[in-house]
């Protein structure tokens, strides 16, 4: 059986939307230790890997290990009716294979929808070694992709042992964003070499912008023309990391 | 039984192994059991997706590295043969016993070539047609086969297609009577039959991989052979399209089977306006890349755009009229997952493998120009139901039919899906396709004797199934007229093909094709022009389908003849005397005017709109002008018409290209079709001297022309490239986005 309890709905529904961002269709992994979910977006450019300890819950049982397939925009749409101070419960009735999710508050409302096929697909981490740690505000981040997306669908990330750089270059315009080591937006920055890879700004910024809500600080890694990982750090027992693709420079 | 316990080389097990297969499934076991393993000739006939090919490609491994083998593997599709191709190729890794590796070729064009590069090969893929052209070629290494393996031999009983299939059997058995022969098909009703005549064992199973529930929807409730049912939402009218919706809610896939490709455009329409609020954003964002891909494919006609519009609503057509290029796009997005229903045409169910959680039957009647409406077999439906479930995802498929009343319910119920396929015919003893067996017979030395000649139809399935003595009448008819128009020729008791009936036969043409090309040849039109060849080759029986003149355009077609009188080969039937003959005289026309227009360098866009021919029809149109403008380029030289071959050489270059004799020095250089060649005549490039002197910077300053493709040019004409030139120019890169799964 899996039955679980929020007292915040709000910190389930931030976590669903940023997996949302990426994801149509979410295996999500069952233990009684807790829940995980590793997977590719359907462009194959991106990843989530996401985690949440059965601490992170406020009630947590979950007999068998299990996989739980959910149409993760159907479930959006349903978790976006929770408000202040409503507590979420979700549980899997395994003999109808339907999800139950009760938003209890100002008053109660019981859904359900349908669990999907699970897709037995292993995703495996991007094997990269990174030259470059960076670690950031969550909100500094979202600002610096946020000037970027102004001019250009591409961001050019540069960095060395002082600075990060973002260099937007549009049909037009062009931008040029200058993180310093210690300042407000980047807290730390380490580079065992000089690095720069180019990015997509639609994925970058509605990633980071999906992650704001449920992270303070995020830890970029990259290296030049690889992919790049974004972890954001999480208030509880958890993670959120993405990974996504560069864009290569090609004749 | 489990791969580790069959009798076959280690290396080959790590393969199957390695592709994620550990098990045999019950029909194929059953294959094994039979000694498919030990040379024994079979029939399997079993659903789709139940594991044939793996089989077969046991056997064949087998076959090329315990006993030093060669195999040949019959297709009936080109599309069907690359995709088996591609099957075989994970087997390249593996060393034969001379430490070689494992080799698999394909050949499925030119049908005038024995294609002696073969030889090399262990595992060779063609289609039965080439297959037919290689034994009129009498290829050599066909001596060397060691298995043969027949795919979709249920084939037999299609009228077009069949009959070759059994042609081709039975020489293989002829020349090469200790070959194992492995025959593949789905379940009829009589494989005993075919297996009797390939004096094969037959295995015949109703086993898959995954559940198949057939039934039929009525409204909003659907009914399944074994009395369950169930009720659907209806957020539309139309009952099929809830049916889809549905599907798709509970993260499935519907593929539709539509009658005709007016529907299947229609039906899909319709889905994209239902499935907008159901794509979401991540799958929107894929979905608008392979629309882009469309539309970076072949030349932009209003078909391609809509297809285009409609994947990125996560929906999309797939018919005959598409372009190849297309189809295959359409293919891989709905394999992914990420076209969420697809409507066809029935091609596709006798084409390549693209199984969905629901298969949607929206008619059940075809309609057929002359004929009218008439129900599709159960052979047909079978194979259509058949493509419900993927193996690995789906617990079960679906495949329903739809009924407008309870009358119809109960009928489609009875008369599909409680009902077993139709025995196979043969459809050989048609005088029509005899006539080129016949005379491929004898001019391919199978039989140089007239009993010779019965004795070999004698072994065909058509004489299996009826009298041999059924087909004499027919072949002694056929004999005659081929000694009148001086294709074989007798001595005595023997018979032998003159040197025009060698080449007829090589030329993989119809005699009647090749007697109309001899006499318009010969008696010519009184002015000579390129609609004079054109309508030439459209006239022959070869030229099939042919293209039926829509009622609005008679007139115009009308019109058309009469400015055209004098350039064509054949008089004009007479209007009032024989209007069918008159109104297939304006389908050849309209043909090569639609081939002459292509020559002319009318854009696909225009084609279209035009003539109402699809970029895919065009395509098919190309191909069998340009086979049988070289075929009477051959006659014409055969026949001493030197005067002639410039011309046709030339319309047989510029029907290839699709352009005007002034590009053809520009479309002979790589990667320069017709649309790039006519940009690089404008602006003043006309000859290759023009481009050897032309500067890089010009080259890449006009459209569709990359840095790339501008040094690829110049290194074809013999130009020089400043290497600082080149520098500078390569700065201008674009970016291009990586997949995560590189990594």
């Amino acid at each position: 059986m899996f039955k679980v309890r929020m007292a915040d709905a709000k910190f389930l529904k931030d976590m669903i939307s940023a997996i949302s961002i990426l994801i149509d269709e979410a295996t999500f992994d069952l233990t009684s230790d807790g829940i995980k979910l590793r997977a590719m977006d359907p462009s194959r450019v991106a990843m989530v890997d996401f985690e949440w300890q059965k601490t992170v819950f406020d009630e947590y049982v979950c007999g068998e290990a299990m996989k739980m397939c959910v149409n993760i925009s159907e479930m959006m749409k349903l978790l976006r009716r929770t408000g202040k101070d409503e507590s979420v419960e979700l549980s899997l009735d395994e003999k109808t294979g339907r999800l139950k999710i009760a938003i209890k508050g100002k008053y109660t409302r019981t859904f359900n929808m349908p669990t999907l096929e699970a897709i037995e697909e292993e995703v495996p981490t991007p094997k990269v070694t990174f030259n470059v740690r960076a670690k950031t505000t969550t909100e500094g981040l979202r600002e610096a992709i946020e000037d970027a997306s102004l001019v250009s669908d591409h961001v050019r990330i540069e960095a060395d042992n002082e600075k990060m750089v973002m260099q937007a270059t549009g049909d037009i315009m062009g931008a040029t964003i200058e993180l310093k080591k210690g300042s407000d937006a980047l807290l730390d920055i380490e580079a065992k070499e000089a690095s720069k890879a180019t990015f997509s700004l639609s994925y970058l910024s509605e990633i980071v912008k999906a992650a704001v809500a449920t992270s303070d600080i995020a830890t970029l890694e990259f290296s030049t023309d690889m992919p790049i990982k974004l972890d954001f750090k999480q208030p509880k027992e958890g993670k959120l990391t993405f990974y996504l693709a560069p864009r290569i420079e090609v004749e | 039984m489990r791969i580790e316990e069959l009798s076959i080389p280690e290396s080959v097990k790590q393969v199957i192994i390695t592709s994620g297969i550990t098990e045999l499934y019950p029909p194929q076991e059953e294959a094994i059991r039979a000694g498919a393993l030990e040379e024994k000739n079979l029939v399997l006939a079993s659903p789709t997706a139940s594991g044939k090919t793996l089989i077969a490609e046991l056997c064949a491994l087998k076959h090329v590295l315990e006993r030093d083998g060669k195999v040949l593997y019959l297709t009936p599709l080109r599309a069907l043969a690359s995709e088996k191709y591609e099957e075989f190729r994970k087997y390249t890794v593996i060393r034969k016993r001379n430490r070689r590796r494992v080799s698999v070729g394909i050949s499925t064009g030119d049908y005038d070539s024995s294609d002696s590069w073969l030889e090399r090969y262990d595992i060779i893929i063609t289609t039965n047609e080439k297959c037919d052209s290689l034994l009129r070629h009498r290829a050599r290494w066909v001596n060397e086969i060691s298995l043969v393996v027949a795919d979709e031999v249920h084939l037999l009983n299609d009228a077009e297609r069949g009959p070759t299939l059994e042609v081709v059997l039975a020489r293989l058995m002829q020349v090469n009577p200790n070959a194992q022969l492995l025959a593949l098909s789905a379940t009829v009703k009589n494989a005993e039959e075919a297996a009797d005549w390939l004096k094969a064992d037959y295995i015949t199973t109703e086993w898959r991989p995954v559940v198949l529930k057939e039934g039929v929807l009525l409204h909003d409730e659907f009914h399944f052979k074994d009395g369950g049912a169930q009720k659907i939402e209806k957020p539309t009218k139309n009952p099929a399209m809830n049916l889809a919706l549905h599907i798709v809610k509970s993260g499935g896939q519907a593929l539709i089977f539509a009658g005709t490709r007016k529907n299947s455009v229609s039906l899909a329409k319709r889905a994209a306006t239902d499935m907008r609020t159901i794509i979401s954003k991540p799958m929107k964002r894929s979905l608008t890349r392979i629309a882009e891909e469309i539309l970076a494919t072949g030349e932009r006609t209003r078909l391609s755009e809509l297809l285009a519009e409609l994947i990125s609503q996560g929906t999309a057509f797939h018919h005959a009229g598409l372009g190849g290029g297309h189809r295959r796009t359409i293919e891989d997005a709905f394999r992914e997952g990420k076209i969420k229903i697809l409507t066809a045409t029935p091609t596709l169910a006798f084409g390549v493998n693209l199984p969905a959680r629901m298969v949607i039957i929206h008619d059940y009647r075809r309609y057929e120009p002359g004929y009218g409406y008439y129900p599709i077999t159960v052979l047909e439906y079978k194979q259509m139901a058949g493509r419900a479930g993927r193996p690995r995802y789906d617990k079960i498929g679906e495949a329903l039919l739809i009924a407008k009343t309870e009358d119809e319910r109960d009928y489609l119920m009875e008369s599909y899906v409680l009902s077993e396929p139709e025995r196979i015919w043969s459809k050989l003893a048609v005088e029509r396709i005899l006539r080129s067996h016949v005379l491929a017979t004898i001019a391919a030395d199978f039989a140089h004797t007239e009993q010779g000649i019965y004795d070999f139809f004698g072994r065909t399935f058509y004489a299996y199934q009826y009298d041999p003595r059924a087909m004499k009448g027919v072949i002694t008819k056929i004999l005659k007229f081929l000694y009148k128009e001086k294709m074989i020729e007798v001595n005595g008791e023997n018979v032998y093909a003159t040197r025009f009936g060698r080449r007829v036969s090589e030329l993989y043409i119809d005699p009647i094709s090749a007697v109309i090309i001899r006499e318009a040849l010969l008696n010519r039109a009184p002015k000579l022009t390129d609609m004079s060849f054109l309508h030439m080759v459209a006239h022959t029986p070869d030229m099939f389908p042919k293209l039926r003149p829509y009622s609005r355009e008679i007139d115009n077609l009308a019109l058309f003849v009469d400015e055209h009188r004098e350039e064509f080969m054949f008089d004009v039937p007479d209007e009032w005397e024989d209007r069918i003959a008159y109104e297939e005289f304006l389908g050849e026309a309209k043909l090569a005017w639609v081939m002459d227009a292509w020559i002319e360098e009318t854009t696909e866009d225009e084609t279209i709109e035009k003539f109402r021919v699809q970029p895919g029809d065009l395509y098919r149109l190309i191909q069998t002008t340009r086979w049988l403008l070289y075929s009477s380029y051959e006659l014409a030289s055969l026949f001493g018409h030197k005067d002639l071959l410039p011309h046709l050489a030339e319309l047989m270059e510029r029907t290839e290209n699709g352009v005007k004799a002034e590009l053809l020095p520009l479309v002979r250089l790589e990667g320069i079709g017709r649309v790039r060649a006519r940009t690089l005549y404008n602006s003043g490039l006309k000859t290759v001297k023009d481009l050897k002197e032309a500067p890089l910077n010009k080259l890449v300053s006009l459209p569709l022309i990359g840095p790339k493709l501008a040094k690829k040019i110049k290194e074809q004409v013999g130009g020089f490239v400043k290497s600082e030139e080149w520098k500078k120019l390569k700065k201008k890169k674009t970016l291009e986005q990586r997949a995560l799964t590189q990594y």
